[in-house]
């Protein structure tokens, strides 16, 4: 049964100013530009970019402030407007190793060409609330030291050359793009890892943290982690040579994962990658923990734990899919909710009603001694919903 | 990396003027004071470009995200070669001067003038800032000194 | 650049969708492009110039027939949807062909395109076919699906491309899509048309699309 509900026009566009309104707060005070919002709030616009799989950091600023804060509402925006968009071409891979490095450590090695550069880093913070943020504070520009950065790089490729560390090429596939056709599991790596790139930072810190208390324990060091700034280059049709569009922040993070040897292969280390757009350093590492759980069956290994399992972890890591399948229940259910209510009913009335002495299994008995067949589940599907207005 | 050899070729300027800021280059070009009409036969328009990293940092490819992508082609009153731009983000004017720069470079005299008057000092701004960033980054790497081990 | 793109192209492709889509949902009927002009030595009609812009894109990939290829189609359709070439047809998306074209040099050798699979019936090619005589009447009969009983076309001499559709029933869903193209004018002609050859001849009065 289907029942159209309609109505609710004038309630909804009251809404809509009521929130714009909230949105707005007090007129005393300033509105917040989006330019403010870019600068002063980019950690907040890097992830709404990562997530929603769209560098923008201008667009990901007007979706935080359209949101009001809201990551996922803000991520679900700028998701929704990137469909508006065609493609026009597409990058050459990232050369990570040419990061214009601001941020470059390594657990692995203390002293590593280059050496450990911190960068704007929350790490060695008191996590003491800053009064001195309530008053207008003048805050002191960077300090600059009179010589620029040595060469620093790519740590992993020390144990690469001695063969200590599983050795990554490029074989020249073309990688499956889950944006153009849905994801067939079982999905190959490059597609677990644009999915897990654009997943719920939230979600994939909680999976990595679970691997770390045993649940698919896989024993990492933060071989090295680079943020900073890179230049992308797209091949065109109208020049021979790639062209350089711009540049756009990244992080990245190599994990070095516990040994995997057999008859024929020396025992090497293993590797989990995150990659992400902008300043996303704990997404990427929880991101090359996660994709190193996910290389279990691959490496293997015992299936175990549910950050091992491709399905499990990778069909729900989306905050916009998520968001969207949890919320769908704010949508009207008045007919199912009926449906369950009248069964329920009836349960009850049959419960209310004690068994007689000739009644048998498989049927309940009524008062009057006859028998009446034990009321079906109900036959609507939960998946027919009715959605208004 | 030092970018003021000259001449240039035109991805060396697209790389230059897709570093340099709209209001930047629009400051440029109006010193330049070419004069030169045109009119643009693709675009501005804008996009998206996937991009790329790889597994590991040097292994398969796979797709990160998408950027937003602005392009123009455009074409003189003489008719010479297009000129083409593209640029990261949504300004359409910045698409179209880069692919403006790349018509009028077509010409040997303007081309010239284009590398010395222009390409030359934005490319001198751009290692300069990056040196700034560079020294910035510096100041904060960690100087390690081993403590006194007990006997 | 000699080939033109859409003045407009958010409004100028969504107006020209939206007649393709007009055109596919009632097979057989004329309609009447706002098309950019192509160059004099085009080989191709402005319907299909329109029809390319609108539907090719870095998605799609669009295979020329030998012959079509003229003023500088290929680099013109790249450049502006930015589509791959196919090498094959049936690698391709979209296929520009004539009748002659699908008739093929012999017997065995008309050109395969890709018909889509049972699962996928949407992987099928779409024909753009560019023909010299586009009008109602004419001794080709469609019915179906968008059409009232029936509707007679008159594509001229296209026996080779009315045989190639009308055997889309044999292997339903799987087939080809066809848009023809003269002058200004296209006419859809989907997998799900049925396609005779009417029994009642053809006036031969200025047939020919561009005599209007």
């Amino acid at each position: 049964m289907y029942v159209a509900v309609k109505g609710g026009e004038q309630a909804i566009a009251n809404a809509h100013r009521w929130l714009a309104d909230r949105r707005r707060g007090d007129r005393d005070r300033d509105e917040l530009s989006v330019a403010q919002l870019a600068d002063q709030m980019n950690l907040a616009v890097d992830r709404v970019m990562a997530e929603a799989s769209l560098f923008d950091p201008e667009l990901a600023a007007l979706a935080l402030k359209q949101a009001s804060g809201d990551l996922v509402e803000a991520v679900f925006l700028l998701r929704a407007y990137r469909t508006t968009l065609p493609r026009l071409a597409e990058t050459l891979p990232l050369d990570t190793g040419a990061i214009r490095l601001e941020r470059r450590v390594s657990a692995t090695y203390k002293d590593v060409p280059g050496g450990q550069v911190l960068g704007p880093t929350y790490d060695y913070t008191h996590r003491l609330l800053d009064f001195l943020q309530l008053a207008d504070g003048e805050v002191p520009a960077p300090a600059r030291t009179e010589q620029a950065l040595e060469a620093c790089p790519p740590i992993l490729d020390q144990l690469d050359a001695e063969g200590l560390i599983e050795r990554e090429t490029d074989d020249g596939a073309a990688p499956y793009d889950i944006t153009r056709d849905p994801p067939d599991f079982p999905v190959d790596r490059a597609t677990r890892l644009q999915m897990l790139a654009r997943g719920d930072e939230g979600y994939l810190l909680a999976l990595s943290y679970s691997t770390q208390r045993g649940y698919g324990r896989n024993h990492p060091f933060a071989g090295e982690i680079r943020i900073g700034m890179l230049e992308v280059e797209i091949a065109v049709e109208e020049c021979d040579a790639p062209v350089c569009i711009g540049e756009i922040a990244v992080s990245e993070c190599q994990m070095i994962n516990q040994f995997a040897g057999s008859r024929e292969l020396a025992p090497q280390f293993t590797r989990g990658y995150g990659l992400a757009f902008g300043r996303n350093e704990r997404k990427t590492m929880a991101m090359a923990l996660v994709d190193r759980a996910l290389r279990a069956e691959e490496l293997g290994e015992p299936v175990a734990s549910p950050a091992q399992q491709p399905e499990f972890v990778l069909a729900h890591a989306d905050s916009v899919e998520a968001a969207g399948f949890v919320s769908h229940l704010k949508l009207p259910h008045y007919v199912d909710f009926q449906s369950e209510l009248e069964l329920l009913r009836r349960l009850r009335r049959a419960h209310a009603q004690p068994p007689t002495d000739d009644a048998e299994g498989g049927g309940q008995a009524t008062d009057d001694g006859s028998k009446e067949p034990a009321p079906a589940a109900p036959q609507a599907s939960r998946e027919t919903e009715q959605v208004a207005p | 990396m030092n970018q003021t050899h000259l001449p240039q070729t035109p991805t060396q300027r697209q790389r230059l003027l897709a570093l340099t800021s709209r209001e930047r280059l629009e400051e440029g070009w109006a010193e330049l004071a070419l004069p030169v009409d045109h009119r643009c036969v693709r675009g501005p328009e804008t996009g998206m470009a996937m991009v790329r990293g790889r597994m590991g940092g040097t292994g398969n490819a796979f797709n990160l995200g998408e950027m937003t992508l602005s392009r123009a082609s455009v074409v003189l009153d003489d008719g010479a070669p297009l000129g083409h731009g593209w640029v990261a983000g949504r300004d359409h004017r910045h698409a179209e001067l880069i692919a403006l720069v790349d018509a009028c470079a077509h010409r040997p005299e303007w081309a010239e003038r284009i590398d010395a008057e222009l390409m030359g000092p934005l490319a001198r701004e751009l290692d300069a800032a990056r040196e700034q960033d560079s020294r910035t980054a510096a100041a904060t790497r960690v100087d390690f000194f081993t403590m006194v081990r007990g006997e | 650049m000699r080939w033109q793109a859409f003045s407009d192209p958010v409004q100028d492709g969504q107006r020209h969708f939206r007649q393709v889509l007009a055109a596919m949902a009632e097979p057989g009927t004329l309609h009447d492009a706002a098309a950019p002009a192509v160059p004099e030595d085009a080989a191709i009609a402005p319907a299909l110039w329109a029809t390319l812009l609108s539907l090719c894109d870095l998605d799609t990939s669009l295979w020329i027939a030998p012959g079509l290829e003229a003023g500088g189609l290929a680099d013109a359709v790249t450049f502006h949807t930015g589509c791959r070439l196919a090498s094959a047809p049936d690698e391709a998306d979209f296929a520009l062909v004539t009748p002659g074209v699908l008739a093929g040099p012999g017997r065995d050798s008309t050109p395969a395109f890709a018909e889509g699979s049972d699962a996928y019936p949407d992987r099928g090619s779409t024909l753009l076919v560019v023909l010299d005589t586009l009008a109602e009447g004419g001794h080709w009969r469609l019915a179906g699906p968008g059409i009232p009983d029936s509707r007679d076309l008159d594509v001229g001499e296209a026996t080779p491309l009315m045989t190639r559709l009308a055997a889309n029933q044999v292997r339903f869903p799987r087939g080809l899509d066809a848009i023809l193209g003269c002058g200004e004018r296209l006419v859809a002609i989907p997998r799900s048309t049925r396609i005779e050859a009417s029994v009642s001849a053809t006036p031969e009065e200025d047939r020919a699309c561009t005599s209007q």
